[in-house]
């Protein structure tokens, strides 16, 4: 039976009061591809920031639900563990955290105690999927995103994502500041995932859809889901813009 | 019109009507009968002479502060508390150093202005354009008008703000003002007024245009905005050797003010100032503070962050050449949630000049979420100069965040290499470093000071380098 | 309690690793650099919990050329505990070629956690380096919401940063000893 991740008519404001989200709904299932675009400022990542229940901002009307269950009010790692999993935009660095026991905490954090993964079982992991992201030097010996680029920044998102293996993932413009090679690493890593996940891509630019193809395309325009389609609204967009939404 | 005539002391020209018929000066030194007098020849209330003489008492008894640059060298019985405007004498051009009048050339200020700098001639032409602006502000019921004037027609309103933020025994120096106060600017801006165009000091015409004691209560209500200017980049020649001001401005709910500040007193002046601005909720606070002049200058524009989601902004400039001593700085105190405070100083000193950086940070209990961040660069040019930070940070609240960055270090020899290679000589290569060192405090000033500034800076270099 | 030290030995390398537990409730260190090209690195690891609570001042002198000192405070402030530190670094002239880095982090982990810091510095010499930074506050909301948001509880995030907050500097301290201790005080996970 695949799970569903269900925003309901969402509003919110940032903490100090400023409305962003206008009423927006969505319903990811696992295996669909969702992309999810607008215009600067349209509230795109406020709304990934808030699914995965950044303190910064607080749900003024709505809710959320994973798998039918209520999330709305839950902390982020309570999230965490029902399967969710947010790529940000601009990963935050924390320095002396190494980078791989980091990771392991946290994929051990959803297993029982017999299926803990090993520190050496772990970093090999880490290595196969380094390789398959073309990272050029060992990532286990850097501190959590500290010193990295903002490619790296990006890859390592996707590394983590490959790793923990969530039932949902939001993607934060994953493809911003990326140079072609890098997009074609991440994005045949997000294809190629060997378990079933529910994404919803947040892109500005299209690029990134040319190497993913979304099975569903919504366009967020001030802090509302203006029109949703198939792949070929992304086309229409990228020909035409967003003007004719804006004043619809 | 006023003529012209050799004088001694005291150069500042005005040469507008002024309500005082009588001319005026007490003999030196300061005594409570001195105090008592020149409350009397400004025909002030019963209540503000009580002021005077209290904070007299007050300055009295106050020894000289213990930490900070030396003041032992102000006279304080040598000097002249009080001269009426209507008292002032003007220079005659031919006696203005000639320093003077060359700096002045090669910064570039008009000749109009020049004289009315170096206190030669009466006017500063610019009735009409004064005029027309006058007739803008009050139509927005805007009060603009010298804090005499204040205190004869808007008494009441003066009353309640004055001493509410610098209270008589805050220090010696706010003391002495109390005592001899006299000029300085009375603004008060009327709710969600927002005044597009910077009103300047030598705008409010009718006093004396740059005093000794001035005593400025800027009252910004709710929702407004004003732009606040004083002060000029160009040296200003003056006998006073003691200057000693306080600024007081209540910025309420949803206001923003700006109060921007350049001095230039030449090297034999003593320029103590108490600066405070308090920000309600929701309130903007900044202060952009350029300290070029003076022998000695204690500044230390303070912020006091009292209602949620105040925020309050300093950006200081020292400049310390030969036989100056810039101690100059400023404080944030976060009194309520949300707050937030950046500092920004930057400091050269050159030529065996000294500057200080003096700052406190204070995040009181109860300041939830409250975040500051002071970042204060120094350059010393020569091995001669001298460059100290003194900051202190107090954290009372847990859920906050503080960061404090400081460098010390002399022009980088890259630099100094990258741009002669381009074929600049050291001066212009000099000169455009530390333009560019002093940039992010420059851009916030109006055109002209900037101008003037980085002008002064390329002349100072040709003394420092040659 | 009382330290004066003066480095006189020309390219005499020192380092001091301080370290307390609340003990303590003034520390004092005077140091002067006298040799050519001597060198501080003073470290201070502060715990302070309960109702600890500590007066620091630490003066470090330049007095000649090529002379470096790097000055690291790090501080976890718990419960009622507070730190008052107070550091001067003065370069005096003629020190050409010296550097001279000053830094203190406090990390507050309680409402009632108090932090005071003054890093202050003196130079009178123009050809050196010179800096300091200084850090007070809680644990970042940011990174705390970065480790949950990959399944990590409150608690286990925040002190995997306080970890990382001090493991970069427990490795500077030449006895490997503190490192561990620390940990297992601090009653972490060796990572």
């Amino acid at each position: 039976m695949k799970k569903s991740l269900v925003i309901k008519n969402l509003f919110a404001s940032t903490i100090d009061g400023k409305e962003i989200l206008k009423g927006v709904s969505l319903t990811i299932k696992q295996n669909e591809i969702h992309a999810l675009m607008g215009p600067n400022g349209g509230g795109k990542s406020t709304l990934a920031q808030i699914i995965m229940g950044n303190p910064g901002f607080k749900i003024t009307k709505g809710k959320i639900f994973i798998d039918k269950k209520d999330i709305t009010k839950l902390p982020p790692n309570k999230r965490a563990s029902l399967g969710l999993f947010l790529g940000f935009q601009y990963p935050v660095e924390v320095s002396g955290v190494n980078f791989a026991n980091f990771l392991r905490m946290a994929a051990n954090e959803k297993k029982s105690k017999s299926e803990k993964v090993s520190p050496i079982a772990f970093r090999n992991l880490i290595h196969e999927l380094s390789k398959k992201l073309a990272f050029p030097h060992d990532i286990t010996k850097r501190f959590l995103n500290e010193g990295f680029s903002g490619g790296e920044k990006k890859k390592a998102e996707i590394l983590q994502l490959a790793l923990l293996r969530p039932d949902f993932a939001v993607l934060d413009e994953p493809d911003s500041g990326l140079d072609v090679d890098a997009l074609k690493y991440i994005s045949k890593t997000i294809t190629t995932l060997n378990f079933p996940v529910g994404l919803l891509l947040i892109t500005h630019y299209q690029r990134i859809l040319q190497f993913i193809k979304p099975d569903f395309v919504h366009i967020l325009i001030d802090g509302k889901i203006v029109k949703s389609g198939n792949h070929l609204l992304a086309k229409e967009i990228e020909k035409n813009g967003y003007e004719k939404l804006t004043n619809g | 019109m006023v003529k012209a005539q050799t004088v001694k002391d005291n150069t500042y020209a005005y040469g507008f009507h002024k309500k005082e018929s009588s001319v005026f000066k007490t003999p030196k030194g300061i005594t409570q009968k001195i105090v008592e007098s020149i409350s009397h020849h400004k025909n002030e209330p019963a209540w503000m002479t009580k002021i005077r003489i209290d904070a007299y008492q007050i300055f009295k008894n106050y020894e000289l502060p213990k930490w900070g640059p030396d003041l032992s060298g102000i006279d304080f019985s040598g000097i002249h508390y009080y001269n009426s405007p209507t008292n002032q004498k003007f220079k005659n051009w031919l006696d203005v150093p000639k320093d003077i009048k060359d700096t002045y050339d090669r910064i570039g200020v008009p000749q109009a202005e020049k004289k009315f700098l170096a206190g030669v001639g009466a006017q500063y032409d610019s009735e009409v354009v004064y005029h027309n602006l006058k007739n803008e502000w009050e139509k927005l019921g805007v009060i603009f008008v010298d804090t005499d004037t204040a205190l004869r027609k808007y008494p009441e309103l003066l009353r309640e703000y004055f001493g509410s933020l610098v209270p008589t025994a805050d220090n010696k120096f706010s003391a002495l003002n109390t005592a001899v106060w006299s000029g300085g600017s009375f603004l008060y801006v009327p709710k969600n007024v927002k005044v597009e165009i910077p009103l300047q000091a030598y705008f409010r015409i009718n006093a004396n245009a740059m005093g000794q004691f001035e005593r400025t209560l800027i009252i910004a209500e709710e929702g407004s905005y004003v732009h606040y200017i004083e002060g000029c980049s160009a040296p200003i020649y003056t006998g006073d050797s003691l200057h000693s001001a306080v600024v007081e401005v209540i910025v309420k709910k949803g206001a923003r003010v700006r109060y921007t500040t350049v001095q230039n007193w030449s090297n034999n002046v003593y320029n103590l100032v108490t600066k405070r601005m308090w920000v309600e909720e929701e309130g903007v606070g900044e202060w952009v503070d350029g300290n070029l002049g003076s022998k000695i200058n204690m500044k230390y524009p303070s912020l006091i962050l009292a209602g949620k989601g105040a925020r309050g902004e300093l950006l200081s400039l020292a400049y310390a050449g030969r036989g100056q001593h810039q101690d100059a700085g400023g404080k944030a105190i976060h009194l309520a949630p949300y707050t937030t405070s950046t500092i920004t100083s930057k400091s050269v000193s050159v030529g065996g000049g000294r500057s200080s950086y003096r700052g406190m940070v204070k995040i009181a209990s109860g300041a939830k979420g409250a975040k500051s961040f002071v970042r204060c660069d120094a350059l010393l040019l020569d091995e001669l100069s001298r460059s100290d930070t003194y900051p202190v940070n107090i954290v009372e609240e847990q859920d906050v965040t503080l960061g404090h960055e400081a460098s010390v270090s002399k022009i980088g020899e890259q630099q100094l290499f990258y741009l002669m290679s381009r074929g600049l000589n050291e001066v212009q290569a000099t000169s455009l470093i530390v333009n560019g060192f002093i940039e992010p405090i420059v851009k916030e000033l109006p055109l002209e000071y900037a101008v003037e500034l980085n002008r002064l800076i390329n002349l100072s270099m040709e003394n420092a380098v040659a | 309690m009382n330290h004066e030290l003066r480095i006189k030995k020309e390219n005499e390398e020192v380092i001091i690793p301080v370290v307390w537990t609340g003990e303590e409730t003034s520390i004092n260190y005077d140091i002067q650099l006298t040799g050519v090209g001597s060198s501080l690195t003073f470290l201070m690891l502060l715990l302070g919990k309960k109702e600890d609570n500590v007066k620091i001042n630490i003066n470090v002198n330049h007095q000649n050329q090529e002379t470096k000192s790097k000055v690291i405070i790090k501080g976890i402030v718990n419960d009622s505990a507070s730190v008052d530190f107070n550091g001067l670094v003065k370069i005096e002239k003629g020190s050409n070629g010296s550097n001279a880095w000053l830094s203190a982090n406090l990390l507050l982990l309680s409402n009632s956690a108090k932090g005071r810091a003054v890093p202050a510095l003196e130079i009178l010499e123009n050809d050196i380096k010179a800096g300091h930074a200084t850090t007070v506050g809680k644990v970042d909301e940011q990174e705390l919401f970065y480790l949950m948001s990959r399944g990590l509880s409150k608690t286990k995030a925040r002190d995997l940063i306080i970890q990382g907050f001090l493991s970069g500097f427990l490795n500077e301290f030449p006895d490997g000893k503190i490192k561990t201790e620390t940990l297992e005080k601090l009653k972490y996970e060796n990572v």
